[in-house]
């Protein structure tokens, strides 16, 4: 096996496909994003976006090409992963501090033997300093508001001292101030490591990431910043509106529908 | 129950019968499994399953009964044939759920009632012995045998201790599964071992409730520490100490009311899970009155 360098992409995938029993939710997928990078994945819901996500966590295996992450096979590179599921995939009323929280996430494939020792502690303590929530370790994780959940949630994702995130729609059901102080917080982390964010609001992804990488069943890398938020949004919203209102049978829309008009000119 | 000190105290009796210590040490050592499962029966949301798995142990009971009557096996005991008939059930329910998650509602009705079904046919082809069937549905705490006592002994000290071993294991696969099986946690394995002592929890249990209300002793003491505390190391302390009271108070009231000991815990249990809700649900507007008395 090559021994993972530094030079080698965070995040890549060569001719990847990937279909659950239907038809393809990922066709001919060639990806690459750099180390230090700030991507963010977008896309109409159902076109594919957590499925890549969940491909680059190893907890889907490719129906065809290879998978590649911080230069080894998904399932190896997990511990250096962070990883933040969707919100409602989790059970917000559970009963567990928000330390207990982040401890879960220095569990990993050998068995935690009993509780968890002082070093393990300490790193959790930190990652709740790191995400600006030390003083609020002992509260139940039930009883804090969302933004402090997903904060928490970013903690147990940093426990682990990962180089790489995943972030799967970190600002869902965030209010615009508690998204604004997320965002900051991924700002300062992506100083030391790379992260990639799945999110179904364009207006997140324009405001926040430096490549964008629209996901519609097929994908495209755009290594730049700074789209045009209006272009996108207006895209975005027939892009909807065909999906949603106008089921037209005849009709299918190519898969990179909004390639050329995110491609469009910046401001 | 029909017993010649009814008229006792229930103290004076405790300390006069053997049967009746036996009745609240069997009592008092369920209720740490039943605490402790019971909280992840609750924060896992498998209480169907925990129901499925109660029922079908009428199957192994029978098969065990029939087995010893009819083939000589003097050595099996009903009991281990609810801890095969509880082990297989929760294992075959796991997988199915693990798997086909759509199919999990079906599989877990199914081994409800064939469970149910077989249990009676195996009881039913027994012939010449009367089996004391509703001591099987509706729990026999009065007839517990020093054996039950030590099978209940070795069972709570194998789920202390696994217990004990994946806490942190069990609590992420409860909270997250997908975040759990992303770090690479055996999710599957963790979620059926915790099936397994769901399993031999509600065995013990059965001894003193009965199959039909074991569901409400493993989930109601846990509902109400919920809704007192946050974390689940204290959930499950707090569980174990009301399943204890509960147990022992259902004993003690249904001694001296000559009343069946399972049903009077379980709807004790009921009457306090119903009082803490409602105190629940007033307790803002409570506070709000004396916070803003004009």
């Amino acid at each position: 096996m090559i021994a993972p360098t530094p030079s080698q992409p965070a995040v890549e995938f060569a001719g990847v496909s990937f279909r659950y029993d239907g038809p393809w939710a990922l066709q001919e997928v060639d990806l690459a994003i750099p180390r230090g990078d700030f991507a963010g994945c977008v896309g109409p819901n159902g076109g594919g976006k957590s499925t890549l996500l969940r491909l680059a966590l190893g907890l889907l295996a490719p129906t065809r090409g290879q998978v590649r992450v911080l230069g080894m096979p998904p399932a190896q590179a997990r511990q250096r992963i962070g990883y933040l599921p969707q919100h409602n995939r989790l059970d917000a009323q559970f009963p567990a501090s928000a330390l207990e929280v982040v401890l879960m996430g220095r569990l990993g494939p050998k068995p935690q033997w009993g509780p968890f020792g002082r070093e393990a502690r300490r790193l959790a303590h930190e990652a709740l300093r790191d995400v600006n929530m030390a003083d609020l370790h002992a509260r139940p994780f039930a009883t804090l508001s969302g933004g402090q959940q997903k904060r928490v949630l970013l903690a147990r994702a940093l426990v682990c001292r990962p180089e790489l995130l995943l972030l799967d729609e970190p600002a869902a059901n965030l209010d615009i101030e508690a998204e604004r102080q997320l965002y900051d917080l991924l700002r300062k982390l992506n100083e030391r490591l790379t992260i990639v964010v799945v999110s179904h609001d364009m207006g997140f992804v324009s405001r926040h990431v430096r490549t964008a990488v629209c996901v519609n069943r097929m994908v495209h890398t755009h290594a730049s910043s700074e789209l045009s938020d209006e272009v996108i949004r207006r895209l975005y919203g027939r892009e909807m509106r065909l999906v949603e209102h106008h089921p037209e049978p005849g009709h299918t829309h190519g898969p990179d529908c909004h390639h050329e008009t995110i491609d469009a000119e910046r401001k | 129950m029909n017993e010649p000190a009814a008229d006792l105290g229930f103290l004076a009796a405790l300390a006069q019968f053997a049967f009746l210590q036996r009745a609240v040490a069997a009592g008092l050592l369920a209720s740490v499994a039943c605490g402790v499962v019971g909280t992840y029966v609750v924060v896992r949301r498998i209480t169907y399953i925990a129901g499925a798995i109660a029922h079908s142990i009428l199957g192994g009971m029978g098969a065990a009964v029939y087995l010893n009557r009819m083939w000589g096996w003097s050595w099996l005991d009903p009991m281990h044939g609810a801890v095969a008939a509880a082990v297989v059930s929760a294992l075959v329910i796991g997988t199915v759920s693990l798997r086909a998650r759509q199919r999990e509602d079906t599989v877990i009705g199914a081994v409800w009632a064939i469970g149910m079904a077989v249990g009676v046919l195996f009881l039913a082809a027994t012939r010449g012995y009367q089996v004391d069937v509703m001591g099987y549905l509706f729990g026999s705490i009065s007839i517990v045998s020093p054996a039950d006592v030590w099978l209940i002994v070795i069972l709570d000290v194998v789920i202390l201790a696994i217990v004990f071993a994946f806490y942190a294991a069990f609590a992420a696969v409860c909270f997250d599964e997908e975040f759990a099986r992303a770090r690479g946690v055996r999710v599957e394995a963790y979620y059926l071992l915790l099936l397994c002592l769901t399993a031999l929890t509600i065995v013990l249990l059965v001894k003193i409730v009965g199959i039909v209300l074991v569901i409400a002793l493993l989930t109601l003491p846990v509902a109400i520490a919920g809704s007192l505390t946050h974390t689940l190391g204290r959930m499950m302390l707090l569980a174990t100490l009301l399943c204890a009271i509960l147990t022992l108070s259902g004993v003690a009231l249904s001694y001296g009311a000559d009343l069946p000991a399972g049903a009077t815990t379980v709807t004790l249990a009921g009457g306090v899970y119903l009082c803490a809700v409602a105190g629940r649900a007033c307790w803002p507007w409570l506070t709000r009155q004396r916070g803003a008395p004009h």
